[in-house]
């Protein structure tokens, strides 16, 4: 596969750690992949970037032999391989990091790392302190800041990530594979992370980096790989790329504004939340919303944005303080009170608190405006019919069926059937946690632009988002949450990324 | 900025393809194929088979379970899983009723009746949706419990019918009919029209689908749990008022094997035990499936114990097939 764009960095050098070659993968229904290739050469930082469904991720089961490919070659050292297994493709130097982590939680830190390999002495038993001694200095050769003693449980996100690290290092890879390894982190864990992926670059270990983030991919990759629909657009050394021209190949048009904010007239107040507090994990949480404007919820992960979110709505309880909607104070004991309040909530994880897969789009739809729609408990298709029909032509659902089940349709497509339920539903106040996590450009977009009609509409929306361009792009305001609290209130005109990460980082606004 | 998490891989939704569709349609009437087989192999195997007597007796020794099976079709599609206390339900009511009986007079102890089941089932459903015990274990207490209470009741003894009407009702027929068969009609027609055409049918699939989705979405799932347990518990008691009708007597251990047969019926019929999804003509077919089996091994002389056998692989088989299809 020749591709007009396919640049070697290198013409005459070593051969690559790894070098694939017209990799071509379908699924029933999908061409996930055609004809790709990717080059790889040791002691490189590879970032392979594109949007969702562009076939990252099965490209990256192919080299870990978790799929089989239909088509194409995979040459390792010059050597051509080919595995049927992720076993024998462990067994020949790949190291896979999964954005899911594998770690049993009860167990310590060099447990986990040495699980099934533990080294032993007579009569099988566990050598603990080889164990713990072996553990340790492997986490100082990756700089890792972390007790080989300690549970699994007991380490935050990043340090579990770096478990994961030492583990797959420890197997001695040549090629080391990292799905997507910033998303769940702290700036301050990417940049120990980054670290260490220095340290394992300068081995000659040839580190593929998966990642949406591409502030990250500039900051650490050497190479950067663009597929986009299953196909290769490019492959460039990072010196010559920009992130819009980055952007530019993923998408495969100029996106300029992604999150141009609609032009709404601001209103009276319609939510106020008066000192709502719950022990240990926020407290003290006040805050109005109008009507029509996009409040921004801003902070780290674990500062407590969405547990604020899931008690003022009822999903979670809260110890004080209060609630009211155009000044009349409500009551929420759990979420039928707060949908009854004419709120609404669009949750982080739609599979688990949004939408139920096995049902239709229709009974998802109507599923919060179910006795509004009945005639004295009566009701029948013909009485949803409208409302659903409304709501597909409305969100552009693709494709436009009520009767298709919610598992078939893709992650954009799903999340409008969520905001679409509470859009039926004519909500006062919508909760927005992470509206467009997991969905693509152009998904994303739209949801953007719902909500601007929503707020059009005199809703009051309160926006939770880790992507800080979201936020600042979105909002009208940005609230910013530390340990539980508001470090910082910022109007949309004063808010840029340095200050919000200031309030966030529990430095309040020293510099204001 | 486009930054998304990953794990949610996907673009475009998957079109169901020919053969795709095909198979879907296999799944959802591969068990009415089934039953037809079983017809024909009947007919094939017994010149009796096919006949309206034979058939009317099918559904007769069928007619108990089938109650049982529409109460716990509500029961596995909300999620609640099973309610093995249908058996302290259908004694109860039958105890319940003809107790009062000589005092109240037919109709006043056919409400009795199945006012003691709907009793137990609100026991199952407050404790099982409002304060969320585990469905298996709770009904496994309240039906030792109530069928224990009424041991003491009857003191062990057995109650018989002392109304003529009331002896004859169920075996009676119109229309050629027994009234036991109209009567689970009626109650499958109320059950159908309640999961398709009521709001609290609609719940019952969400609840037993994604229970925290729901409850996000404000439908009142303890309401739809305990509702549930009640209908579940009204429907064995009105099969248990039948079934002292046609014993003409009532006995603590009335309904005994009876929660087994209904989930059998339940599961064979294909409806998911997991919650979600499930039919009453799906639940039909699984209790006439399990009649026309056991009435198959009766004609071809097979023994009582051989055909438990065959019910308990079927259930087994059919749970399995349940979880393979939903992966």
């Amino acid at each position: 596969m020749t591709h007009a764009s396919t640049e070697r960095a290198d013409q005459a050098g070593p051969p690559y750690a790894l070098e694939m070659t017209g990799i071509s993968k379908r699924f029933p229904g999908v061409q996930a992949l055609a004809g790709v290739d990717l080059r790889v050469f040791g002691g490189q930082i590879h970032a392979v970037v594109g949007e969702n469904g562009a076939g990252k991720s099965t490209l990256m089961k192919i080299l870990a032999g978790a799929y089989g490919a239909d088509a194409g070659s995979i040459v390792m050292e010059g050597r051509p391989v080919a595995f049927s297994s992720p076993h024998e493709s462990q067994a020949l130097g790949v190291g896979m990091v999964f954005q899911e982590l594998n770690l049993v939680a009860d167990l310590s830190v060099a447990e986990n790392i040495y699980l099934g390999r533990q080294p032993i002495r007579r009569f099988g038993i566990v050598d603990r302190r080889g164990l713990r001694e072996q553990a340790t200095a492997l986490l100082a050769s990756l700089g890792a800041p972390i007790d080989a003693t300690s549970l699994v449980r007991d380490l935050s996100v990043g340090q579990q990530q770096m478990v994961e690290i030492a583990k797959v290092y420890s197997q001695d890879p040549r090629i080391l594979v990292l799905d997507e390894p910033t998303s769940a982190l702290t700036e301050h864990e990417t940049d120990i992370l980054f670290a260490t992926l220095r340290r394992l670059r300068s081995e000659g270990i040839a580190i593929i980096f998966i990642s949406h983030r591409l502030k990250e991919v500039l900051a650490i990759a050497d190479q950067v790989t663009v597929l986009r629909d299953g196909k290769l657009v490019g492959s460039r050394p990072i010196g010559e790329l920009t992130a819009a021209e980055i952007v530019k190949m993923m998408v495969g048009r100029d996106v300029g504004d992604l999150f141009p904010k609609a032009v709404v007239d601001i209103g009276d107040v319609v939510l106020e939340v008066r000192g709502y507090s719950r022990s240990g994990v926020f407290s003290d949480v006040s805050f109005t919303v109008r009507a029509g404007e996009v409040l921004g919820l801003a902070g780290l992960v674990g500062a407590g944005r969405t547990e604020v979110a899931r008690s003022i709505f009822g999903l979670d309880p809260h110890d004080a303080g209060e609630v009211r909607i155009d000044g009349q104070r409500v009551r929420v004991r759990g979420p039928r009170d707060a949908v009854k309040a004419h709120m609404g909530y669009v949750p982080e994880d739609r599979k688990k608190d949004g939408l139920v897969l096995g049902l239709s789009v229709r009974s998802n739809t109507v599923l919060s405006v179910l006795s509004d729609l009945a005639r004295v408990g009566w009701i029948t298709r013909r009485m949803e019919t409208p409302t659903v029909d409304a709501m597909i032509e409305r969100f552009r659902l693709r494709p436009p069926d009520p009767e298709r089940t919610v598992a078939t349709l893709s992650g954009g497509n799903q999340q409008k059937v969520v905001m679409g339920r509470w859009t039926v539903a004519t909500p006062r106040v919508l909760f927005l946690d992470e509206p467009t996590r997991g969905v693509d450009v152009g998904a994303k977009a739209e949801i953007h632009q719902l909500m601007g009609e929503l707020a059009r509409q005199g809703v009051a929306i309160v926006m939770i988002s880790s992507e800080l361009p979201e936020i600042l792009s979105a909002s009208d305001r940005i609230l910013v949450l530390h340990e539980g609290r508001i470090t910082a209130e910022l109007p949309r005109a004063e808010a840029t990324e340095e200050r919000i990460m200031m309030a966030a980082t529990g430095q309040g606004l020293a510099a204001a | 900025m486009l930054a998304t998490q990953p794990g949610v891989e996907s673009t475009t939704s998957v079109p169901l393809t020919g053969s795709a569709r095909t198979r879907t349609l296999i799944q959802n009437y591969a068990i009415f194929l089934v039953f037809i087989v079983l017809l024909l192999l009947g007919a094939l195997l017994s010149d009796r088979f096919l006949s309206t007597q034979n058939l009317l007796n099918i559904g007769q020794s069928v007619a108990f379970t089938g109650f049982a099976a529409l109460g716990m079709l509500f029961v596995t599609s909300s999620g609640g899983f099973v309610d093995l206390s249908i058996p302290a339900s259908m004694a109860a009511s039958g105890i319940i009723a003809l107790a009062v009986m000589p005092t109240l007079g037919v109709l006043g102890g056919i409400i009795a009746g199945v006012v003691a089941g709907i009793v137990i089932g609100l026991v199952n459903g407050i404790l099982i949706g409002v304060f969320r015990t585990n469905p298996v274990l709770t009904t496994l207490g309240t039906n030792v419990a109530a069928i224990g209470i009424s041991l003491i009741f009857t003191q062990g003894d057995i109650v018989y019918s002392e109304n003529e009407f009331f002896s004859q009702f169920a075996q009676d027929r119109t229309l050629g009919i027994p009234h036991t068969l109209w009567i689970l009609a009626a109650v499958a027609v109320v059950a159908h029209v309640i999961l398709s055409n009521t709001v609290l049918g609609r719940w019952i699939y969400p609840t037993g689908g994604n229970y925290a989705a729901a409850r996000a979405a404000g439908v009142p799932v303890r309401r739809v749990m305990v509702s549930v347990f009640v209908i579940c518990a009204a429907f064995s008691a009105i099969g248990g008022i039948l079934l002292a009708s046609i014993n003409e007597s009532a006995r603590s251990g009335a309904g005994a094997g009876q929660e087994f047969n209904a989930i059998a019926a339940v599961a064979i019929g294909g409806n998911s035990i997991f919650g979600g999804a499930g039919t009453v003509p799906r639940t039909i077919i699984g209790v006439l499936i399990v009649g026309v089996l056991n009435n198959l091994m009766i004609l071809l002389g097979i023994p009582a114990e051989s055909q438990n056998i065959v019910k308990g692989a079927l259930i087994v088989g059919a749970v399995f097939l349940d979880l393979r299809l939903r992966k």
